[in-house]
């Protein structure tokens, strides 16, 4: 710490005061001594206040050098801490949902109780803060806790360790993104559209597990791998649920380029899981799947006869393309162009209710699904972006009926499951550098059912910090 | 639901705001905070219906600054992180342009009352890592070495732990400044300190020179910054987040012809090859 200026003056002063009194007194012979003495007497006393002035300065400058050097160190120390995050209010109108699907059911299709007609409601849909802890270049610690309107929730809780010799790779150990295509990676704060494709939400929904992965580059190549549980961090409803077998592992991981305007790459998945010893409704139990406001005979449940199945093992394999293409369009804006093409097998396949024959539900047999998205993005200017997405998923390429998908109405068979494409459109606006807002229109379609009144309109606004 | 729609679409487009009035902001790099000064002075002299605003804070703080969106060029000392540069694409749909607008050698500052003339990157390294830590070890005074340096949001720290350190992290002796002139300005008062920063600033203080080892020890002058020999040379840039155009493009247009260039050699820099 630099001392002060007057700090340095009076010292000056004082150096150099003995050493004028001397000088002075240099020429001076024996005889003049006592006057001599006599005259050093006077300004000793002067000497003596400046002295201890000048002392009492000085150590007032070594006490807030001290204090200065405590308040460096531990603003170096919190420095290292990097704290971010977000949060999404939103307010939500849906056209009709007694008929519609839910969209917040991770996309299987159940539909809530609701009565006919629209419902609408505001929710915090997420509200993240992201600590960060970097105490040098070889790791970093990160914790992402998440409050939403279904309660607190672990989103991260990770630990990088960074390779020393060639800095291309990155070991991740806890609870993370899988890494799989682009989307499940990338941020909610800065997705084009309120939610990701529906095969992201159902096949990999909640995003995140836990495992370990390995992350690297070389060059414009990107890769990653990962050994995870297999069962995520959500608590899937419906036929999409597993339970860990901890007997084995998920293998993940995706390879690929990132040129920095072109990121494309393939992805792959491989789980092997249980069947839950309890996952039929039970007997009596009643649901209106065709959404008429009456029960059919076809709608109460047999009960079910899973003694056979219980803790049988299956397995659950995906594989997939992503891309995503970006381009600045002068005078413009940013223009991009993402996607994924995604198939899945899954060793079960079982409606939750409609099985007329008993004992039909022990049928077990592979499920193939398919799942796609195309999105476009255009910014007009820095603080306008207009964003268009085609979303496409089938959880059953092979559905038990298999005219269902061509029906158009719903039969007494139970055609549960079946393709859903949905149009998304989204207007995205800049407020300022931490605010958002995103208005979006979203119609899915599910060729299987009568009603098609699905529109879900959503504002959000978001403030990232 | 209609009427819904109509109503929320109606309060959005009520607060979608149009372009503001024809200002350029320009933020970040300390190191070229003057310079960037120097040119909005005199371009808008010449430009009087455009207001170019300039801010320092260091060439990292420029840099998120162009990421949230609340600056149009960021200037930085030293080169944009390939993280950086995914959140410019992650929120724009673009990477980032990146324009050299000058050139400069990283000048090691001591005492002018130190008698070291010259040092190599592997003895810059060894001080600043804290494992020389006497100036008698490289041909100074029996003195303990006083350590000054940038902070981290700094390009030149960057650029320094990058180049000269290999990565490695300074001595925790350091004592970090906001800004070259304060480096400059405490390395002046204390003749056993040393300290780094842009070549432009170097009052009242003296430059060693440098040698990589290999060849000669040189000063950071025009010659050998221009022609990379000398060993911590680097490029000045403005990142933008999109091709400039409008009034971004005129200044920058005109930071680059040889009026520009020529405001770069006052301040103290090198120019890049002039338009």
């Amino acid at each position: 710490m630099r001392k002060s200026p007057l700090f340095t003056a009076l010292t000056l002063l004082l150096a150099a005061a003995p050493a004028w009194a001397q000088d002075t007194a240099a020429p001076v012979t024996e005889a003049a001594a006592p006057a001599t003495e006599a005259v050093a007497e006077a300004p000793a006393e002067g000497e003596e206040d400046l002295a201890g002035k000048i002392t009492t300065v000085s150590e007032r400058a070594d006490g807030l050098d001290e204090r200065v050097a405590t308040l460096e160190t531990d603003v170096k120390g919190l420095k290292k801490l990097k704290i971010s995050g977000y949060a999404q209010g939103r307010f939500e109108a849906r056209q009709n949902a007694f008929n519609g699907i839910d969209d917040r059911k991770e996309g299987d299709f159940k539909t809530g109780s609701g009565k006919p007609g629209g419902a609408d409601a505001f929710y915090i849909r997420r509200a993240r803060v992201k600590f960060a802890f970097q105490a040098n270049d070889w790791s970093q610690f990160v914790l992402q806790p998440d409050w939403s309107r279904s309660g607190v929730s672990l989103k991260d809780a990770y630990v990088d360790l960074n390779e020393k010799w060639t800095g291309t790779q990155v070991l991740r150990f806890g609870q993370f993104n899988i890494p799989y295509g682009y989307e499940i990676e990338q941020s909610s704060s800065v997705r084009e559209v309120p939610e990701r494709s529906r095969w992201e939400r159902t096949v990999f929904a909640g995003e995140r597990d836990r495992g370990a992965a390995l992350y690297g580059k070389v060059s414009v190549l990107r890769y990653a791998l990962g050994v995870m549980n297999g069962t995520g961090t959500e608590d899937r409803d419906g036929n999409f649920r597993g339970v860990d077998n901890n007997f084995a592992k998920q293998f993940v991981g995706r390879a690929g380029v990132d040129t920095g305007w072109l990121v494309a790459g393939v992805s792959g998945s491989h789980n092997t899981k249980l069947i839950p010893a309890v996952k039929r409704a039970a007997a009596g139990s009643t649901s209106d799947v065709n959404y008429s406001g009456t029960l059919e005979p076809a709608e109460v449940n047999i009960a079910a006869d899973v003694a056979g199945n219980e803790n049988k093992q299956y397995n659950e394999r995906a594989a997939g393309v992503y891309l995503m293409y970006f381009r600045d369009v002068p005078y413009l804006g940013g223009f991009s162009l993402k996607g994924e093409y995604n198939r899945g097998w899954t060793g079960i396949f079982a409606s939750e209710t409609g099985e007329t024959k008993p004992g039909a539900l022990k049928h077990e047999r592979r499920a193939k699904m398919l799942g796609w998205h195309v999105l476009v993005s255009q910014f007009i200017g820095d603080r306008n972006q207009l964003a268009y997405r085609i979303d496409q998923f089938d959880p059953d390429l092979e559905s038990r009926d298999k005219e269902c998908h061509s029906k158009k109405h719903f039969d007494t068979e139970g055609c549960h499951f079946s393709r859903v494409t949905t149009h998304t459109v989204a207007w995205n606006f800049f407020w300022d550098g931490n605010v958002r807002l995103t208005t979006a229109l979203e119609s899915p379609r599910n060729t299987a059912w009568k009603d098609k009144k699905d529109l879900l309109f959503t504002e959000q606004v978001q403030y990232k910090f | 639901m209609k009427q819904t729609l109509l109503l929320a679409l109606g309060a959005v487009a009520l607060l979608a705001g149009t372009a503001g009035a024809d200002t350029v902001t320009v933020k970040g790099s300390d190191t070229m905070v003057i310079l960037n000064q120097r040119w909005a002075e005199a371009f808008m002299a010449k430009n009087a219906g455009t207001t170019i605003q300039v801010t320092g804070g260091g060439s990292g703080t420029g840099i998120s600054a162009l990421i949230n969106g609340t600056t149009d060029i960021a200037a930085s000392s030293r080169d944009i992180k390939e993280s950086e540069q995914e959140k410019v694409r992650d929120r724009f749909n673009a990477l980032p342009q990146e324009i050299p607008v000058a050139k400069d050698g990283v000048a090691i500052y001591i005492n002018e009352a130190n008698p070291v003339k010259a040092l190599t990157v592997e003895q810059i390294k060894g001080i600043y890592t804290g494992k020389i830590d006497n100036w008698k070890a490289v041909g100074g005074n029996d003195e303990k070495i006083i350590l000054y340096g940038r902070e981290n949001n700094s390009g030149t720290y960057v650029f320094v732990k990058e180049h000269v350190l290999g990565g490695k992290d300074f001595s925790p002796r350091t004592q970090t400044l906001p800004g070259t002139g304060a480096v400059v300005n405490a390395v002046s008062k204390d003749k056993r300190s040393i300290g780094y920063g842009g070549g432009a600033y170097a009052k009242g203080v003296k430059e060693v020179a440098i040698s990589d080892g290999k060849g000669e020890a040189l000063l950071p002058t025009e010659a050998n910054v221009g022609s990379g020999k000398y060993a911590l040379s680097r490029d000045l840039y403005f990142y933008l987040r999109a091709t400039p155009t409008g009034s971004i493009k005129k200044f920058i247009d005109w930071v680059l012809s040889k009026e520009g260039q020529a405001i770069v050699t006052k301040v103290g820099y090198y120019p890049i090859a002039a338009k």
